[in-house]
């Protein structure tokens, strides 16, 4: 009877022992950082790089400028693809011009205004393909010059033009007290321890995502946190007029009616150009925290919000306000997306760069139908412009036809 | 080697207290389901994992195909290949056991809605193991009872983009999180 309890009872002994022993077991972690160290340039040698070249690659697509019958197609920190469109359905590279470190661009008679990192550039591009320097403003985007170099000073010639990047790892085991563990909650004994010809001379149409904007003889340029004022009505040679603090986290600016709706990381903000010198904060419209350019027509602003880093929450959806009551924009409707980019507006159509490119009849604003949705990867901005819409996206530059919304009629690709 | 002192002991004890054994022959390739729900257990505690696993057992070698739910700190789906052989064709006999594979993640609401798991990031799929022996009770002919002990091992990467509050503060930098969870793995069920 002795031999028979111990023998009920040994199995369960043996299990008590092997969960005795597991506390020797550990659960490990390695913590890998990469890590990106700063290349730095002298800008004055930068300076010098801005040039015309042959035509360039396609690799990696920025902001779009569309000027008559030419497409300026932002090459990401490199310059600026210039397009002859004359015939949509085939779109001919002419040049590219060398501009190191441009993202933004704006163009008034055959004069192209362009950042060069902290620099703001002017050139004459009646030639795309020999187009001559007439002014560099220095110290207009200061955010993206490096004054003070580790040990070095204050020093206004360096920027970053790259970055070096490497890995490395340690050990992370005392974050394992933060790594959740709601399922283990049964038997918790141990857990305890433990980017030609003259070009036109009209001013073009920019993207909702430009930070560039002109209004009359005024560019205005915002940064993340400023807006830039330059006197343009001596074209070729812009003279700076002053900067102003205009918040945080700025990101797109575009002109209507005499004001600039300015799309922020957490806020649509209204300039009054009542003095273009002085522009005055009309309103203010908090949101979610997300990546939002703005466009307006009429009496509506259109704003696309899509989820971003450094936001806890992931808000994708159209915001429609009407403007024409008070001072205060105010929310008329709100439509879920997938994850907007830019957006364009034509007539009631309006287009979504969203999984793609979304069309919307906004006859009735606070009641928008989707028409139709083309699938393209990681569209950027669209610009709809003379019954063609243009978009940029991470492969290239693709133009619609749009005559019949419901069923958009692909015209040409310009891919990598 | 700390791991398998811990099994022979368990096996050792196991041998001590079960020894009934009755001749079972399996002389041509038969099908099998292996079914079973057991404990993991490590340095977070213990946590629940069911298994089911179908093949086919020829001369005392079983070979096939498992799926299962490991909840051992968030919840994860092992898909993997199964092997083990029966030390004799007795009623009653040992087997050793080895199971490789990958595990999916399937994260509860209550997971995600913890902080730990931040916007963009990404919890990624990683190498399951499970290696260990057993014993099992009954003829083979109909359903036997089995209980085994083993090691189990589930890696899993979370990875992240370091928060940069200006786009001209250059690349935001990345950091991936390697975790190598490791656990005692007891399991009973039934062999069909």
């Amino acid at each position: 009877m002795k031999k028979n309890i111990l023998t009920t009872w040994q199995p369960a002994l043996c299990l008590a022992l092997v969960l005795f022993f597991s506390s020797c077991i550990k659960d490990n972690c390695r913590r890998t950082y990469r890590i990106y160290t700063p290349v730095y340039e002298n800008i004055s040698t930068l300076r010098q790089q801005v040039k015309s070249s042959a035509v360039a690659p396609v690799a990696n697509t920025g902001k779009l400028y569309i000027n008559g019958q030419w497409i300026f197609l932002n090459e990401v920190n490199k310059g600026i693809h210039v397009i002859d469109n004359s015939q949509p359905t085939h779109p001919v590279k002419t040049s590219f011009i060398k501009i190191p470190g441009n993202i933004d661009m704006y163009v008034r008679n055959n004069t192209l205004y362009a950042d060069l990192y902290s620099d703001l550039v002017a050139a004459d591009i009646s030639n795309p393909k020999n187009i001559s320097v007439s002014k560099f403003l220095p110290d207009i985007f200061p955010q993206r010059a490096v004054y003070m170099r580790p040990g070095g000073g204050m020093d206004s010639t360096e920027v970053i033009t790259g970055w070096t990047t490497r890995d490395t790892s340690i050990d992370c085991a005392a974050d394992l007290s933060r790594l959740p563990c709601p399922n283990c909650q049964y038997m918790d004994i141990y857990a305890a321890q433990s980017s030609v010809p003259a070009v036109v001379k009209s001013s073009g149409v920019a993207g909702s995502m430009a930070r560039f904007a002109a209004v009359d003889n005024y560019l205005y340029a915002v940064t993340t946190a400023d807006l830039n004022i330059v006197d343009i009505s001596n074209a070729p040679m812009p003279r700076f007029v002053k900067r102003q603090s205009i918040g945080w986290d700025i990101e797109t600016i575009f002109p209507y009616n005499n004001k600039l709706f300015i799309g922020a990381g957490s806020s649509m903000r209204v300039y009054s150009l009542q003095d273009p010198q002085n522009p005055v904060q009309a309103s203010f419209n908090g949101h979610w925290c997300s990546r939002d350019p703005v466009i307006v027509d009429g009496n509506y602003a259109y704003v696309t919000l899509h989820d971003a880093d450094g936001c806890n929450v992931k808000i994708n959806q159209l915001e429609v306000y009407n403007l024409s009551m008070g001072s205060t924009p105010v929310l008329v409707n709100t439509y879920p997306l997938t994850r907007p980019q830019g957006l364009s507006k034509d007539g009631n159509l309006l287009f979504i760069c969203d999984d793609g490119l979304k069309i919307y009849d906004v006859k009735d604003p606070g009641n928008a139908q989707l028409l139709s949705h083309t699938k393209l990867s990681d569209s950027y901005d669209a610009i709809a412009y003379n019954n063609i819409l243009y978009m940029v996206t991470k492969d290239g530059l693709y133009q619609y036809s749009y005559q019949d919304p419901a069923k958009p009629t692909l015209l040409s690709k310009l891919l990598k | 080697m700390k791991y398998i002192l811990v099994l022979s002991l368990y096996m050792v004890c196991c041998y001590t207290s079960l020894h009934a054994q009755t001749p079972a022959q399996h002389p041509s390739p038969a099908f099998h389901s292996i079914n079973a729900i057991g404990l993991l257990q490590g340095q977070a505690g213990g946590a629940v994992q069911v298994q089911s696993i179908n093949g086919v057992l020829y001369k005392g070698w079983f070979a096939g195909l498992g799926a299962g739910v490991d909840y051992y700190r968030f919840r994860t789906v092992p898909v993997f290949a199964s092997l083990r052989k029966y030390f004799n064709h007795h009623n009653n006999r040992f087997f050793a056991y080895g199971d490789a594979g990958l595990q999916f993640n399937w994260l509860t609401d209550t997971e995600k809605s913890t902080t730990f798991f931040i916007a963009d990031g990404a919890l990624h799929k990683g190498f399951y193991s499970d290696a260990g022996l057993g014993y099992a009770l009954g003829s083979g002919k109909s359903a036997s009872f089995f209980i085994s002990a083993g090691y189990s091992y589930k890696r899993v990467s979370y990875s992240r983009q370091d928060f940069t509050p200006f786009s001209y503060d250059g690349p935001a930098g990345s950091v991936v999180d390697r975790y190598s969870l490791g656990r005692i793995s007891i399991k009973a069920g039934l062999i069909f």
